[in-house]
């Protein structure tokens, strides 16, 4: 059950009441065919037809919903009104609705024809050249409501001539539907007008053949459809109506004007009587509005109405003592016209309460004959604002709160018979202004409230009896005020009696002024009146009460000798007289006799001839008569026999017809649900495939595990010690194949260990053989060279061979030796060395210049360098917590700074600031430029960190820690960018290959770790320690190819591609056996069967 | 077509009167027979009301000293239904207290009329006898009938896709530029199914007057299969519903909770069905 009454009462039905409008289906759509086929709608109707409820509250909706086919998918509705400037309005609402600036409107349509279209068309919503127009445009509908406006307001038409205004006005959308159809464009206007205004239409040139052209005559409903318009609304709200009540309704309905509105708001009263449609709505509630005798109830019902009669105040029982369906209206008008003092005292606060419950009836009285007029002898309604109301109320103590207080009853939001209406609790819409125009809600208040009828009744004639004293004043104005033509004391005499009991004044005045003049011209022009009125009351008076002395005074003096001279003359005449009559009547009486005679003699003459010619004529018409007869007797049986071969034609017609149209609605239904049907079984079928799909999922999952398991095992059997070193290498490729086949598109770091270790056992891998040592550090640069350090300061190069000996690329494999011992050394380039010696002196040394620069002392060994993004330069960072950026040529250090903590790493970053590792796991970000340092990472004790690495293309920065984890640095922010487990003892050392995008850490656990940062999900590849020869790593590096170098505790260097395809590659390019049954039960076991 | 020139073939039984309303009866008959309907009467035997489309009985002041009168109209009574319609005609206005009961006696599928003039009458009986009803098509049978805007489309089949692993769902893409007329497929659809949803996203300005429209269509308040209007909060707000506060159930969701509510709307139907 909804909480909205579903009938709104003598009020149209808004556009979100359309949920309850009912009955005229067939007429919307017939409408809305109109608009389809001829883009207008000229919809003309009774009043009270309901025209203005049609479109907002059914064309609208029906529109609005997607039921009407247009270009665009959306649509801007312009309504308006044509009240006292139909051009006005109709710019007012268009530049409203599409957002155009209301000048520049006005402007253009004053030129009429096609400037409506061009302003629709410039201003963005006619979209006709972008692919998804159809989302983007909106279809334009104009509503020119109430266009008999323009009849009935003397600004637009007067003594049957139109202002130029509303000749443009009509112009102007006149054009826009010819243009509209010749252009094929989205435009569509619908007026409705009041079919008794339709021959003033022909003084407006082109509109009698547009009406003609779109006519639609609202037609009367049928007893079906009124059925629904009581009913189905109910039904909708969740309520019902008996269905004895609809019968009863539908019978009591008088034909003619105001059926719907009388309907509409007897229902409106009957749901709120019926408890808002909690019960449902039956006799009784419609005996309760005085709309059916009591007799109807059923005995129960009777008693309960009784009850409830008794209860009601005298004024509200006078009213069903004929109680009608026509009676309601009058009753609730009423009832509220005598309850409006109460209701005033009660709700207007705000209003000064200095009047009486008579005085409140005055008002309404007033406000209600100033709210209608008599136009060509028909009572309309009169809009009139609260302003001119009180002014012709004109009483000091009664001022336009107070007119608007009482009236407030009648606009009140459940009786709704004045516009604007008032909303229960809110002030903003039960105080007006005195500017506030007030308007009778239908005009079937005027003719249905029997106390207003009798109001304008004594409206008509005081009206009448004032256009009669105002010729009068006007006589007298033209003659000069002339005094002849004052008021002779009779006349005087009834205008006093008009004057004292219609209490005129301007206002009243101006109500009556039909000329085209503005509002402030009329009052003026009122006021001008009225004061003439007074003038000439008062002259007329004075005139009279003169003229009575003076003839008094010569009357006396002239009644002593006017009766002497009348006595005789009166006998005397009266005997000539009596003689004289008797010889005239004499005289009369001869003459007519005569005539007589000669006329009835003539007359007998002509009777005799007529008849003659009437036989004659008889004789004849009998003749043809009868041949006529025959002749269409014989018509009558061909064309009868025509008819009914006709009807019968037509009547197969009409069947064929229908079962056609049943058979395309029928089609039409058919292929919706069949297309729901598609639709279902294409979603089943897209079920079902991705079912099975989930099955081959499944299947190569665990086809995939299957080779994995055999792989891993293979891989896992590969590193076993054999007699024959062979086997390892064939059961390492064996596990190779198997990764294959399970469609693996990497290698897992078991099969990575299985190869390499394949290839240990059979001195494919193996240590490089280098002279020299022990070295405390080496570089590889890109053509493949390594350059080692060794403790004694002694620099070798070497190439490395294809059997993987390291050679010496020249003779002297000393190029550089001092033979100082050397404490630590760090390679800033593959040619450039930065070096600590025993004695604590630093010096840097160009590999390929041989040149030898001292450092400044800083008391320390060099711990860690990084070379600057141009190269010209390098940061050095000392164990000490000394830091300086030094030119690659020595020299003095452009800056330098003293941290004091112990540093463990050091990186010159793409900004040139300096990140600084310290071990106790803390991370600073030192800016050279002002000196400033930055803590990025804080300190993490008992943890200590050794290494980091930038991965420049990711602008990461990594960092290890002697737990095993490893810190991820964001470099554009300096915020952590996350934790990884890189392995499970201290990480020692960090390498970065820019090419690979390998990140390489070597652990205390002698492994070294290399891991993918392109994918961080694959698992890390592990170089064991038996690939290391169970030492630690010293320090790495990468040649440029992915191919990672290690120094190792041994003094040994060695070195891994991390490219795992490589070693499954070579073993597949050996010519090895495959593994024979036996050797695969024995190893494998049976249970892998399948191979 | 504004001028309904559809008939289809109707017998009237018209009910005996007493001798005083013979005239009456008579005229009316020779009305009916012109405006082309088949008039029986209880000459043609006493089952002849049980082959007629509808009756008429003529009330008047002495109607209820007629016994067969008083026997036909309650055979009438008995027979009343969808298929069989009883009209009671008072053209005398004559009232008492047994036309008052039969005025109170009047329910569905009765028709009183107090039109004085047999003219008006025959044309009242002969639209309603004519008035056309909705085929029957066929219906699926299934939980809810999901209706969106072809607007709409990459939304709603996520929502639809997803609400057909909980609940069985009929749906329907409204196109605004196809000429097919939806209304009496969804009339049909609706019934077959426990709720009816209304989706939208994009297309909020033709959802809310949709809804209205297809609400009132449907039944309203009224209907067994009532409405859920839902939409996606990526471009709707609930402010624009509160026009249906009371009317019709909405709410404003983002796109994954959009099965949940409905869903929830569902579960609720049912439940307050199972109640009743």
């Amino acid at each position: 059950m909804t909480t909205i009454c579903p009938y709104p009462g003598l009020r149209p039905f808004t556009e979100e009441e359309s949920i309850f409008f009912k009955g005229r289906d067939l007429h919307i759509q017939q409408i809305v065919k109109l608009l389809e086929t001829n883009k207008m709608a000229f919809i003309t109707g009774a009043s009270g037809d309901g025209k203005s409820s049609m479109v907002y509250a059914g064309v609208i909706p029906y529109i609005r919903a997607g039921f009407f086919k247009s270009h665009f998918n959306s649509w801007m509705i312009v309504d308006f009104k044509p009240q006292r400037n139909p051009l006005e309005s109709v710019s007012k609402a268009v530049s409203a609705a599409l957002g155009v600036d209301y000048n520049h409107c006005a402007s253009e349509f004053e030129l009429g024809f096609s400037s409506l279209i061009d302003v629709y068309k410039n201003s963005g919503n006619y979209v006709t050249d972008t692919p998804d127009a159809v989302n983007k445009g909106k279809n334009l509908l104009i509503i020119a409501d109430q266009f008999e406006e323009i009849f009935t307001n003397s600004e637009n038409f007067n003594d049957g001539k139109p202002s130029d205004e509303s000749y443009t006005a009509i112009n102007l959308l006149l054009e826009t539907v010819r243009i509209s159809v010749a252009e094929k464009l989205p435009v569509y206007v619908i007026f409705t007008m009041r079919s008794d205004f339709i021959s003033q239409c022909t003084v407006f040139k082109n509109l009698p053949e547009f009406i003609a052209y779109s006519q639609f005559f609202v037609p009367q409903l049928k007893r079906d459809e009124i059925r629904q318009v009581i009913e189905q609304p109910a039904i909708l709200a969740g309520g019902s109506v008996s269905s004895r009540l609809t019968e009863v309704l539908i019978n009591n309905l008088t034909t003619g004007f105001d059926q719907l509105p009388v309907l509409q708001h007897a229902l409106n009263l009957l749901w709120k009587m019926a408890d808002n449609g909690a019960q449902p709505v039956d006799l009784i509630h419609l005996a309760k509005i005085a709309g059916i005798s009591k007799d109807v109830l059923s005995a129960d019902e009777q008693r309960e109405f009784n009850k409830w009669f008794a209860a009601r105040p005298e004024y509200v029982r006078k009213y069903f003592a004929k109680p009608d369906l026509d009676n309601v209206l009058n009753a609730h008008a009423g009832t509220l016209y005598e309850s409006a003092y109460n209701y005033f005292l009660k709700n207007a606060d705000w209003a000064g309460k200095t009047i009486t419950a008579d005085e409140s009836k005055q008002i309404i009285e007033t406000a209600f004959k100033s709210l209608t007029k008599i136009d060509n002898n028909r009572l309309v309604r009169n809009r009139c604002t609260i302003h001119e109301i009180t002014g012709i109320i004109n009483k000091p103590n009664i001022t336009e709160a107070t007119v608007c207080g009482v009236l407030n009853i009648f606009r009140d939001e459940d009786n709704t018979l004045l516009r604007p209406f008032s909303v229960r609790g809110n002030l903003e819409t039960q105080y007006l202004s005195g500017d506030t125009v007030l308007d009778v809600t239908h005009e079937a208040l005027i003719r249905n409230w029997r106390r207003l009828a009798k109001w304008d009744k004594e409206e008509l004639d005081n009206l009448n009896e004032y256009n009669e004293f105002n010729a009068q004043i006007q006589r007298w104005l033209d003659s000069g005020r002339n005094p002849s033509f004052l008021l002779p004391s009779g006349n005087y005499a009834v205008c006093k009696q008009w004057y004292d009991k219609c209490k005129p004044n301007r206002y009243w005045i101006m109500k009556y002024d039909t000329s085209q003049r503005t509002e402030k011209e009329k009052l003026r022009a009122a006021t001008s009146r009225m004061e003439k009125l007074d003038l000439f009351m008062e002259q007329s008076h004075s005139a009279i009460v003169a003229e009575e002395k003076s003839h008094r005074k010569k009357m006396l003096i002239a009644i002593g000798a006017l009766v002497v001279f009348v006595v005789c003359l009166a006998g005397f005449s009266w005997w000539a007289m009596s003689e004289k009559k008797k010889a005239d009547e004499q005289t009369q009486r001869a003459e007519e006799n005569a005539q007589r005679a000669e006329e009835q003699q003539h007359n007998a003459e002509n009777q005799e001839h007529i008849a003659k010619i009437q036989q004659m004529l008889a004789e004849k018409a009998n003749m043809i008569a009868e041949q006529q007869r025959d002749s269409v007797q014989l018509m009558y049986q061909r064309a009868r026999a025509a008819k009914l071969e006709s009807d019968r034609a037509r009547r197969l017609a009409e069947e064929a017809q229908q079962r056609a149209e049943e058979e395309r609605l029928k089609a039409e239904y058919n292929y919706l649900l069949a297309e729901n049907q598609r639709d279902t079984a294409d979603l089943e079928r897209r079920k079902a495939l991705y079912q099975m799909d989930l099955t081959k999922e499944a299947n190569a999952n665990a086809a995939h595990l299957y080779y994995v398991a055999l792989c891993n095992t293979l891989a896992m059997k590969a590193k076993n010690q054999y007699e024959d070193k062979t086997l390892n290498l064939r059961l390492a490729k064996t596990a190779c194949e198997m990764n294959v086949k399970g469609g693996n598109t990497h290698i897992n770091p078991d099969l990575y260990d299985a190869m390499l270790f394949a290839l240990e056992q059979n001195d494919i891998i193996k240590p490089l053989n280098i002279p020299g040592g022990p070295f405390k550090a080496f570089a590889v640069d890109k053509s493949g060279y390594i350059i080692t350090m060794s403790s004694f300061g002694e620099i070798y190069r070497y190439k490395i061979t294809g059997s993987g000996k390291a050679e010496p690329v020249n003779n002297n494999p000393r190029e550089v030796g001092y033979r100082i011992p050397v404490e630590s050394a760090s390679f800033i380039t593959p040619t450039l060395i930065a070096y600590s010696a025993k004695d604590r002196k630093s010096y840097i040394i160009d590999v390929s210049t041989k040149k030898r620069s001292q450092l400044p002392q800083y008391g320390d060994y060099i711990q860690s360098t990084s070379p600057s993004p141009d190269g010209t330069k390098f940061a050095l960072a000392y164990i000490n917590g000394k830091v300086m950026i030094m030119s690659k040529n020595g020299g003095n250090p452009f800056a330098e700074k003293v941290l004091g903590l112990n540093i463990t790493d050091v990186y010159y970053h793409d900004d040139n600031s300096i990140y600084l590792l310290f071990h106790d796991g803390s991370l600073s970000k030192w800016n050279p430029a002002d000196g400033s340092v930055t803590t990025v990472l804080a300190a993490l004790p008992p943890l200590h960190a050794y290494k980091m690495a930038a991965i420049n293309d990711k602008n990461l920065l990594a960092v290890c820690f002697s737990d095993g984890s490893m810190q991820f640095v964001d470099l554009v922010n300096d915020t952590k960018a996350g934790t990884m487990v890189a392995g499970h003892s201290k990480l020692e050392n960090l390498l970065y290959d820019p090419n690979s995008g390998v990140l390489a850490i070597s652990s205390a656990d002698k492994r070294i770790s290399l891991i993918n940062t392109n994918d961080l999900n694959q698992k890390p590849l592990v170089i064991e320690e038996h690939s290391l020869g169970n030492c630690k790593v010293k320090c790495m590096g990468f040649n440029g190819k992915g191919v990672l170098f290690a120094l190792t505790d041994d003094n040994r260097l060695r070195f891994w591609d991390t490219k795992p395809e490589t070693y499954s590659n070579a073993l597949s390019a050996m010519n090895l056996a495959s593994l024979n049954d036996t050797e695969w039960n024995l190893i494998m076991g049976r249970e892998f069967s399948e191979r | 077509m504004p001028i309904s020139l559809f008939t289809k073939h109707i017998r009237v039984f018209v009910a005996d009167t007493s001798p005083q309303e013979d005239a009456v009866r008579l005229k009316l008959c020779r009305v009916l027979s012109r405006a082309g309907l088949e008039v029986v009467d209880s000459s043609q035997g006493d089952d002849a009301i049980n082959n007629a489309d509808c009756s008429v009985h003529i009330l008047a002041e002495s109607s209820d000293g007629k016994p067969s009168a008083v026997v036909q109209y309650n055979a009438a009574k008995q027979l009343r239904s969808e298929h069989f319609k009883m009209f009671v005609w008072n053209p005398s206005w004559f009232v008492n207290e047994f036309i008052n009961n039969i005025r109170r006696d009047v329910v569905e599928n009765t028709i009183y009329s107090s039109t004085r003039s047999p003219i008006v009458f025959v044309e009242e009986l002969r639209g309603i006898m004519n008035m056309r009803k909705d085929a029957v098509n066929e219906v699926q049978q299934n939980d809810i009938f999901f209706i969106y805007n072809d607007l709409d489309k990459d939304t709603a089949i996520d929502i639809y896709n997803m609400l057909t692993d909980i609940q069985t769902v009929s749906k329907l893409s409204i196109t605004m530029s196809n000429y097919t007329d939806y209304t009496q497929y969804i009339r049909n659809q609706l019934q077959g199914c426990k709720i009816g949803v209304i989706y939208y996203n994009y297309a909020g300005d033709w959802a809310l007057s949709f809804a209205r429209q297809v609400w009132k269509d449907t039944g309203g308040s009224s209907s067994p299969s009532p409405w859920f209007l839902v939409a996606n909060s990526d471009h709707a707000k609930e402010e624009d519903l509160r026009a249906f506060n009371g009317i019709i159930e909405h709410s404003v969701r983002e796109k994954s909770l959009i099965p949940l509510d409905i869903k929830i709307f569902f579960d609720k139907t049912v439940e307050s069905k199972l109640k009743e």
